[in-house]
């Protein structure tokens, strides 16, 4: 069962026929390995000479097998589209995608998606579409996706191509529209937000029994489906209360749909003109926000503090803990920035699809695990074991030798841990970037990279004199504020480089 | 083998329970070595006889402190016999070399021990007391041989071989006193034979104390610089007169390997350990023990190493008398493996190996293991180097990197950059994003890749950018420069150079920008200096979509929303009234709130119930606003409306021309131009501006304060071209034209007794009573549906027809404000399904023509029709996008207040 309030990295919640649904409902129960939820839809279409919007619902289904020996896993997708008769418009839609997704040396998986049948009956201002499922020439497709794994993000990235044939006014008949169509997905999954988009231009072709094909137009639709989880304050009203305030997670789906068609306009018979109109207009479908509260301990101690609200939002997230013997200009052990660190950037949360089938524990399969070492000066006993083991399992630390859990960490070490989780220590220039601070050459080597990145994308600044000091150590109060600098970039920076950036820069 | 191991290790009881599993891999095991063994064996190397000494020789007690580099140059030396400290156990690395040393070091590395022994011993030879110290004696033939060479004059010589070094003064050469670095580099050049260059340029770029070498060295110091035998002290100096210590000599004579080893008829090779087998071998009576490495070179062939034990101990109580010894032979590899000296038993399968090995005699001396992710020199093609360009200067003619570790920008450190000159800056090739370019378009900040040929000058440079992208919204736009505010409210000025401007995709002039655009930059960010390379528009999702006026009720922190009772709508300089609901605006991500100019945060909001409040909207996805602004005021306040236009700006007020007033704006004020939120200093002489302002009383002088200011293009003031005539003749796709015409000119239609031919295009549209004709249904052919004799509106942009429309002659102009449109209908989206059939109009007059006036009429209701042209500068519209509020001029057939609109103009 999933636990409510985590975003899972639902991938296609808005199908792949160039629609948008208002996506998953962190409220909706859904089983381990079938899932089956129904979202409000939006699909833009073309085939009239001018858009027409349709509104409805999509139902999403899927299964998976996974090859025990191969680790190949097989998703089978069904899409159920409905709009009911409104103004002459309907649709039903019924698509089975078959996924088979293959682990690569590498550490990545790619994908490739066939159709396994399609039917659709469509309605537009009275006029009545075709495709069916007998004649599985009429809607093909052809998905290939490449998913590469970091320690908190996972991207992924890839390209479809899709031909539809309608037979216009009756399921066999030879007066046809051909919608071809090609479009370049791409995106990501972590545990603050999801972003996928898809680019895609679809190209209308009309040929009536006995004439050749007119083009009617074409028309390019960008798709961002997200989810986010927003932090917000809470203040509560009455003085005479053992606590302030605290804060909660909103989570909740933002999808948004921006089209531009140029279509051959119409005459008064139906029949393209020379004149093209373009259009261009966008949809947005959200879901109902959902709300899960973070721990609100009484933090009189740090009130005031220049860091307050970051370290705040630390303590709600559990990252920082035990008010009593907190000390915000204490500099910060290498041990204790993991623990907190690997508290605000779990694992990227699973499609609750692929989550391993949980079976009954038996006596015989309850035995201990065996503990691994990963670092020498780290023992079971440690108090920061787990999360500096899962650090390193997940890659945001190399293991080997030594990690100095007691040893105070320096700028350089936690802004190198960090990139490390989002993998983008690619994004800094070969072969080995000159930062704008004046101090460049005080970084060490393994963290030149990572000081880049993080300064481009806003988690890192210099000082109102252009030294970052690479190497001093940091305090648990500035240690929080990268740290709420990174939780902004997730739930909003990231995402925006997969919405706004993409939909409305062209 | 693997059945052995086991045994040994965990007892027979786990054999027995694993026995299957272990005979399978067993059985692969041997499957895969017999594969191995049936190759070809190419080269057969041995290990060297003296290998155990050597390596207890090596075991320093002081170097364990030292980088794996400067280990390795020392055990590679010692292995070699080159440096070597005899009955020692500490190698003293920062010990001084001195003359003598130097010479003899040098000479060794250079094969010719036995040239300075001869030496050493006929000097000894004729000495009446001869020296007894092997290694004086070797010290003498050196300096002997030095002098033969050339290396050393025949003064210095003399000073070197006086018996009482203590009378030589300091000018002397004196053969104890450390050796200079200038010294050190010439005998190395002259004694390793490499040839002097005559031109400088290492030494000129890249260290600034050149001129204190003695000028005699200076070409073999160009020669040891460009063989990359010495190199600076790491901070732009060499340092002539500098000392040696034996840590350094030891590196630079590791830098010479390649000039060393084939005089010493060695080579250095590469390979990786394939697999280690033991044998035995009792033939002789005397068990000797083999390990054979087997290893793949670099070609991927196969070769081997073997090391060779005997298996008899030395017995000590054996002499020539007593027996004869058996000739034990032990063989060993010096290996370096993890930073320590060792021997092959630390060689594992997979180990990728460097050694070096006699060419002739193949005996392995000296075996180095890779570190995990080392790539050996031998494995990288020369003459390419890598980094970030700190200057390129085609027209002087060199390019200057920071260092390939991304560091150089210490101030004052620059000469620590890698300076490399172009060899003829017209005759290399250049590539940028992989394709062929100029010199001038590697850019500062480029990551490059540089060839460069023997003489270490530049032949071919590829490069890519490494631009930054940053988003932000442009506050000023000079006529050269824009200022941007990024998210944090940070503030940046850029030059526009030659940047290029993107909006809609397409390129388009810098002019095309406006203040208050949001915008996508292309910023070369180079670590010392920021060219802005392209400034990319956003497409217009974001533009101001409403301003409305209210009393505020409350916000909702939960929601993030704004109650706001009574709303009204800003529209053409008035309040509209659109709905009689109150209103719930959503707040967007960089909302701020004023009150009387000041910034007033959310939690502060609750304090202002009931005030007047403005607020700016800006469109968001799928038909929906966000709040970006808002203005609250002081209620007492009494708003004043202003629509005129701008003569004179200054500092926060500008001043009305018609009405002469002076307004001043403050940050609160909501000034929207050109559908963009701006600052009050955008706003610029001769503006048309919408004003809502109110009258501050509190100070001594009444001033006028602006709440709303916009500025936009006005409907009307592009002159409408609408033209009424006779159809003569069509020429299909390409021409119409009329008989004679008939213009609109203001209130009246301008008759000419001429024909008019207007240009048809692809963007003609037609339109009859029942709709949109294509143009191939446009003809003057003889046909039922001809169109020759029919009389049509021609809108035309020029000569060129926009909308031909059959809507009947109306002469009548009636001016009204649309109150509401009826008839449409809209999708749950806001898409229209249904355009509006008719149109409520109020304040509604007619033009009398013959009195020359407008008449007073009625509230008029209008049909429009399919084939009705609505007009807006001078471009057709839907009847949807009329909106509540806007000013119509409509041309009829009578005055009547219901009927057919045939022509409506938004004014």
């Amino acid at each position: 069962m999933a636990a409510p309030g985590t975003a899972y990295a639902l991938r296609g919640d808005s199908g792949y026929e160039g629609g948008i649904s208002s996506g998953e409902n962190p409220n909706v129960t859904v089983t381990s390995t079938t899932s089956k939820i129904s979202y409000q839809y939006q699909e833009p279409f073309f085939l009239k000479g001018a858009p027409i919007v349709l509104t409805g619902t999509m139902t999403i289904k899927k299964a998976l097998k996974t090859d025990s020996k191969t680790g190949v896993q097989t998703l089978t997708t069904t899409y159920d589209y409905n709009v009911p008769n409104a103004n002459n418009n309907s649709l039903v839609r019924n698509i089975v995608m078959t996924t088979t997704i293959t682990p690569r040396a590498n550490g990545q998986k790619t994908e490739t998606t066939k159709l396994t049948s399609a039917s659709e009956t469509l309605k537009l201002n009275g006029t009545s579409y075709f495709i069916s499922k007998s004649n599985p020439n009429d809607y093909m497709i052809s998905k290939a996706i490449t998913n590469d794994y970091q320690p908190a993000v996972s991207y992924f990235a890839g390209t479809l191509i899709g031909k539809k044939t309608y037979h216009v006014g009756t399921s066999n008949s030879a007066d046809i529209i051909v919608v071809d169509s090609t479009c370049n997905t791409v995106g990501y999954d972590e545990y603050w937000s999801t972003a996928e988009t898809q680019t895609i231009k679809q190209t209308i072709t009309s040929r009536k029994a006995g004439q050749s094909s007119i083009v009617l137009g074409n028309a390019n639709i960008d798709i961002s489906t997200t989810t986010t989880k927003q932090l917000k304050y809470y203040e509560n009203q009455p003085e005479q209360i053992s606590f302030e305030g605290g804060y909660y997670k909103t989570q909740y789906n933002e999808n948004v749909l921006k089209y531009t068609a140029n279509l051959k306009e119409l005459d008064k018979s139906g029949a393209p003109t020379s004149k093209t109109v373009t259009y261009t207009k966008s949809l947005k479908l959200e879901s109902f926000p959902f709300n899960d509260p973070l721990v609100a301990p009484n933090l009189k101690k740090i009130k005031g503090h220049p860091a307050e609200e970051s370290m705040a939002i630390m303590f709600g997230l559990e990252a920082y803990k035990d008010i009593d013997s907190f000390n915000p200009q204490e500099y910060m052990s290498r041990g204790e920035f993991i623990d907190a660190f690997t508290k605000i950037a779990p694992e990227v949360p699973l499609d609750p699809v692929f989550k391993p089938k949980t079976t009954k524990t038996t006596s015989s399969s309850r035995k201990k695990t065996p503990v691994v070492l990963l670092f020498k000066d780290v023992p079971e006993k440690n108090k920061y074991f787990l999360s500096i083991n899962d650090a390193a399992n997940r890659g945001m630390v190399s293991t080997g030798g030594n990690f100095r859990p007691d040893a105070k960490i320096t700028l350089a070490e936690a802004v190198t841990i960090i990139i490390n989780s989002l993998g983008l220590k690619g994004l800094a220039p070969n072969p080995s970037p000159v930062t704008s601070f004046k101090d460049n050459d005080k970084i060490p080597g393994y963290a030149r990279a990572p000081m880049y990145v993080a300064e481009k994308i806003g988690l890192i600044q210099e000082d109102s004199k252009g030294y970052i000091y690479p190497t001093a150590k940091i305090t648990k109060a500035n240690a929080s504020r990268i740290m709420k600098a990174y939780i902004d970039y997730m739930n909003s920076g990231i995402r925006e480089e997969y919405m706004e950036r993409i939909i409305s820069y062209k | 083998m693997n059945l052995f191991k086991l045994k040994n290790k965990k007892g027979e009881k786990l054999i027995s329970k694993a026995a299957a599993t272990i005979l399978s891999m067993t059985l692969i095991a041997q499957t895969f070595a017999v594969g191995a063994v049936n190759e070809k064996v190419i080269n057969s190397f041995n290990a060297v006889s003296t290998g155990q000494a050597i390596i207890n020789n090596l075991k320093y007690t002081d170097i364990a402190g030292l980088d794996n580099n400067s280990k390795n140059s020392i055990f590679q030396n010692g292995a070699l016999g080159i440096y070597i400290t005899p009955g020692s156990k500490k190698f003293n690395p920062k010990g001084y070399i001195s003359k003598e040393m130097a010479l003899y070091l040098i000479y060794t590395a250079a094969n010719r021990v036995r040239e300075i022994d001869e030496q050493g011993q006929a000097l000894n030879s004729e000495r009446t007391v001869k020296k007894t110290n092997p290694q004086d004696v070797l010290f003498d033939g050196s300096l002997q041989l030095a002098a033969n060479d050339g290396l050393i004059s025949e003064t210095e010589l003399a000073d070197a071989m006086q018996t009482n070094q203590k009378t030589l003064g300091a000018s002397d050469f004196k053969r104890s006193a450390p050796v200079q670095r200038q010294e050190f580099a010439t005998w190395i050049a002259k004694a390793l034979m490499i040839p002097p260059e005559p031109q400088q340029q290492e030494l000129l770029n890249n260290f600034s104390d050149w001129k204190s070498c003695k000028p005699e060295n200076v070409p073999y110091l160009e020669a040891v610089l460009r063989a990359k035998i010495m190199n600076g002290n790491g901070s732009g100096k060499f340092l002539p007169a500098g000392l040696v210590t034996r840590q350094q000599a030891a590196a630079i004579l590791k830098n010479a390997e390649d000039v060393i080893l084939p005089l010493r008829s060695l080579e250095q090779r590469n390979a990786t350990v394939q697999g280690i087998q033991s044998g035995k071998d009792n033939s002789n009576g005397s068990t000797t023990a083999y390990t054979t490495i087997t290893i793949r070179n670099s070609d991927g062939l196969l070769d081997e190493i073997t090391v060779s034990k005997s298996n008899r101990k030395p017995v000590s109580n054996t002499n020539e008398l007593t027996g004869s010894v058996s000739a034990s032979y032990n063989s060993e590899l010096p290996v370096f493996k993890n930073g320590k000296i060792t021997s092959s038993t630390d060689l594992k399968t997979g180990d990728r190996i460097q050694y070096i090995a006699g060419t002739e005699d193949q005996i392995v001396r000296y075996v180095r293991v890779l570190a995990k992710n080392e790539v050996t020199p031998e494995e990288v093609e020369k003459g390419l180097y890598a980094g970030i360009v700190e200057e390129n200067n085609p027209q002087l003619g060199y390019i200057t990197l920071y260092n390939e570790d991304g560091t150089g920008k210490t101030p004052l450190a620059l000469s620590k950059l890698k300076t490399y000159n172009y060899a003829d800056p017209n005759d290399i090739k250049v590539y940028k994003s992989h394709e062929e370019a100029q010199l001038d378009d590697i850019e500062a900040g480029d990551t490059v890749f540089i060839r460069v040929d023997s003489n270490n000058l530049v032949t071919s440079v590829s490069s890519v950018a490494n631009y930054t992208v940053r988003y932000g919204k442009i506050i000023s736009k000079k006529l050269s420069s824009i200022i941007v505010e990024f998210d944090k409210k940070q503030q940046k000025a850029y030059n526009i150079d030659r940047a290029n401007v993107i909006k809609d995709g397409k390129l388009v002039k810098y002019s095309q920008i406006k203040d208050g655009d949001t915008v996508k930059l292309l910023i070369n960010e180079a670590p010392n200096l920021t060219v802005l390379k392209e400034i990319m528009v956003e497409g217009g999702d974001k533009l101001v979509s409403n301003v409305y006026k209210g009393t505020f009720d409350n916000y909702n922190s939960i929601s993030n929303t704004i109650y706001l009772n009574d709303p009204w709508t800003f529209r053409n300089g008035k309040w509209i009234k659109e709905t009689n609901g109150s209103k719930v605006i959503e707040l967007g991500n960089g909302f701020t709130a004023y009150f009387d100019g000041q910034k007033k945060s959310l939690k502060d909001l609750t304090l202002l119930k009931d005030n007047t409040v403005y607020i700016a909207s800006e469109k968001d996805y799928g038909n929906d606003e966000l709040a970006a602004v808002a203005s609250f005021t002081d209620s007492t306040e009494k708003e004043v409306p202003y629509d005129d236009m701008v003569y004179i700006t200054g500092t926060n007020r500008f001043v009305l021309e018609k009405n002469l007033v002076n307004v001043t704006y403050n940050p609160g004020t909501i000034v929207v131009k050109d559908g963009r939120l701006v600052q009050g200093s955008s706003v610029s002489t001769d503006d048309y501006v919408y004003v809502m302002a109110n009258r501050d009383n509190s100070g001594s002088n009444s001033t006028i304060v602006a709440g709303v200011v916009s500025i936009e293009q006005r409907p009307g003031t592009e002159a409408v071209q609408l033209y009424r005539g006779r159809i003569s003749s069509i020429d299909e796709y390409k021409t119409v034209t009329l008989e004679s015409y008939s213009k609109l000119n203001g209130t009246n239609w301008d008759y000419a007794n001429t024909p008019m031919t207007f240009s048809l295009s692809s963007n003609t549209r037609i339109t009859d009573t029942d709709g949109i004709v294509g143009q191939g249904n446009f003809t003057a052919e003889n046909t039922q549906d001809t169109f020759k004799g029919r009389t049509v509106y021609i809108l035309s942009d020029g000569t060129d027809a926009v909308e031909i429309s059959t809507a009947p002659f109306g002469n009548f102009n009636i001016q009204g404000t649309v109150n509401s449109t009826a008839g449409g209908t809209l999708a749950e989206d806001g898409s229209v399904v249904q355009e509006p059939q008719s149109i409520l109009l109020k304040n509604c007059r007619y033009y009398n023509t013959s009195a020359h006036l407008w008449v007073t009429m009625g509230d008029s209701n209008f049909n429009i029709l399919k084939n009705s042209l609505i007009l807006r500068n001078n471009k057709k519209i839907n009847p949807s996008d009329l909106k509540k509020g806007d000013s119509l001029r409509i041309l009829k057939k009578d005055n009547a207040v219901t009927g057919d609109a045939y022509i409506i103009i938004v004014e």
